[in-house]
C-alpha cells in the first residue's frame, strides 16, 4: 500500500539530508572548538598524536624549563 | 586529578591543563609536566648569509647555520613563515632528528661562523636553543637570536649568557597594532630589547613597514627616538618591505618611497645606521660612515659586494669606530 505522505525515494532523500546535517554539525563543532581566539591562553592538541610521535622518536618529551604546577582552576576553555 | 601548570617563559603565562598546549602549540602538558615537544626536532635547517637575518654589523659575509622548529607565541596576520610558526609538531611534514651536538657538528662541517635560531621564534623552543648555544660556544661558534622578543625577563637574561647577537622585530611602536595584528603587547618587546642591551648582546632591530597599518611617520620618529635613547644611536635599524602573506593579502607591498621616507625620518631622529630591506639596489642597503659619509660596506640583497672597513671595524678615511662585531 502506498504511504499517504512519503514515497520510498522521499524517505531516502530525507535520510540523506539528515546525514548531511549531522556531518555538518560535527564539522562545525570540531572547527569552532579549535578556532583561534585571542587571549585564550592555551590550546587543545591531539595528545594521542603527540604521545604516538614521542614514542616513535619524532617528537621529544624533553622537560621544559620555566613552568610550575598551579591549582586546578581558571584555565578557560582553550582553543 | 588533572594537573595543570603555568608556563612562565613568555608574557602570556599560559595556564595549561593536562593534555593541553601553550598558546605556542608546542609546549605540552603531559601528566602534569610541561614538555618541549620539538626539542631536537627542527623542521627547518638552512645555511644563510648572516645578512639575511638581517644582521649587517655582525661578521659580514659569513654564513649562519639556521634552525627552527614548529610553533610561535605570536600569531601575526602577515606571518611569512606561517606553515612553520602556526602549526604544532604533529602537523609538520618534516621533523629532522638533530640534537644540539648534531647541529653544532653540522654548522662546523659547513664552515659556518654562527648558528641562528630563527624563522619561527626561538623563544618557544627555548630549551633547544639554550643547549645548542651552550655547545656552540664551546665549539667557537657564535649564536644569533632572531626573534619577536616576546619573552619574560628572567628566561631572557639566562639565554643572553649564551647569545652573541639578536635581530629583534619591533613590529610597530603602538600597542594597539601589537594587539590587533600580532595578538601580543608592545611593552614586553621593548623590555626585551633593553635586556639584550644590558646583557651585552649585539642588537639590531627590524621594523616591517605595512602600508596604512604602521607607516605613520610620526610613529616611526617616536620609535627611532626610543631606540636612540634606550639602545644607542649606533643601533642598526632595518626597515623591511611588506609583501601580502597569510591572512593579510588585502594590502599591497610597501612602496619603496615609503621605506625611503621612513629611513630619512629615523636618520633625522639621530640613528646612525638605518637600512632598507627587501628592495634590491637601493642605497639604503649600504653602510656609510656616520662622520664623513664614506661608503663602508656595499650590499646587493644579502650579498656583500664591497667591504672597506678596517680589520678592527673603522672607517678607512677618518678612523671612526663603527659599532658592531667585525671579527
Amino acid at each position: 500500500m502506498k504511504s499517504k505522505f512519503l514515497h520510498r525515494h522521499d524517505w531516502e532523500l530525507l535520510l540523506l539530508v539528515i546525514a548531511m546535517l549531522v556531518n555538518l554539525g560535527g564539522f562545525l563543532t570540531q572547527e569552532l572548538g579549535t578556532a583561534p581566539r585571542e587571549g585564550a591562553g592555551w590550546r587543545r592538541v591531539d595528545t594521542e598524536a603527540v604521545q604516538r610521535l614521542i614514542e616513535a622518536g619524532d617528537l621529544s618529551d624533553h622537560e621544559a624549563l620555566w613552568y610550575q604546577p598551579v591549582a586546578p582552576s581558571g584555565t578557560g576553555k582553550g582553543r | 586529578m588533572k594537573r595543570q601548570v603555568r608556563c612562565d617563559l613568555c608574557p602570556r603565562q599560559c595556564v595549561i591543563p593536562e593534555g593541553g598546549a601553550g598558546d605556542c602549540r608546542i609546549r605540552v602538558n603531559l601528566e602534569g609536566r610541561l614538555r618541549a615537544t620539538t626539542y631536537g626536532r627542527p623542521s627547518a635547517m638552512h645555511i644563510d648569509p648572516v645578512e639575511k637575518k638581517p644582521l649587517f654589523h655582525f661578521l659580514p659575509a659569513t654564513s649562519a647555520f639556521s634552525i627552527a622548529t614548529a610553533g610561535c607565541n605570536l600569531h601575526c596576520l602577515n606571518c611569512q613563515n606561517w606553515p612553520l610558526s602556526q602549526r604544532d609538531g604533529t602537523e609538520m611534514d618534516r621533523l629532522f632528528h638533530a640534537e644540539p651536538a648534531d647541529v653544532v657538528a653540522a654548522a662546523r662541517e659547513e664552515g659556518c661562523r654562527s648558528i641562528a635560531y630563527t624563522y619561527s621564534d626561538p623563544v618557544v623552543f627555548y630549551e633547544y636553543t639554550y643547549d645548542t648555544a651552550e655547545l656552540a660556544r664551546q665549539a667557537d661558534l657564535r649564536n644569533l637570536m632572531i626573534t619577536a622578543g616576546y619573552i619574560n625577563r628572567e628566561p631572557l637574561r639566562r639565554l643572553c649568557r649564551v647569545m652573541d647577537a639578536t635581530n629583534t622585530d619591533l613590529k610597530a611602536f603602538d600597542d594597539a597594532f601589537y594587539r590587533k595584528v600580532t595578538t601580543a603587547r608592545l611593552k614586553p618587546v621593548l623590555d626585551a630589547l633593553v635586556t639584550f642591551r644590558e646583557e651585552g648582546v649585539w642588537v639590531e632591530v627590524t621594523n616591517l613597514v605595512i602600508p596604512t597599518l604602521n607607516d605613520d611617520l610620526a610613529m616611526i620618529r617616536r620609535m627611532a627616538r626610543w631606540i636612540r635613547d634606550e639602545l644607542g644611536e649606533g643601533t642598526p635599524l632595518h626597515f623591511s618591505r611588506f609583501y601580502p602573506r597569510y591572512r593579510m593579502r588585502n594590502l599591497p607591498p610597501t612602496p619603496a618611497e615609503t621605506l625611503v621616507r621612513a629611513r630619512k625620518e629615523a636618520l633625522d631622529a639621530g640613528l646612525q645606521f638605518v637600512y632598507i630591506g627587501n628592495v634590491m639596489g637601493n642605497p639604503g642597503e649600504n653602510t656609510y660612515c656616520p662622520r664623513d659619509g664614506t661608503l663602508l660596506i656595499s650590499r646587493a640583497g644579502f650579498r656583500v659586494t664591497e667591504n672597506h672597513l678596517t680589520a678592527d671595524g673603522r672607517c678607512p678615511k677618518c678612523n671612526q669606530k663603527i659599532p658592531g662585531v667585525w671579527q
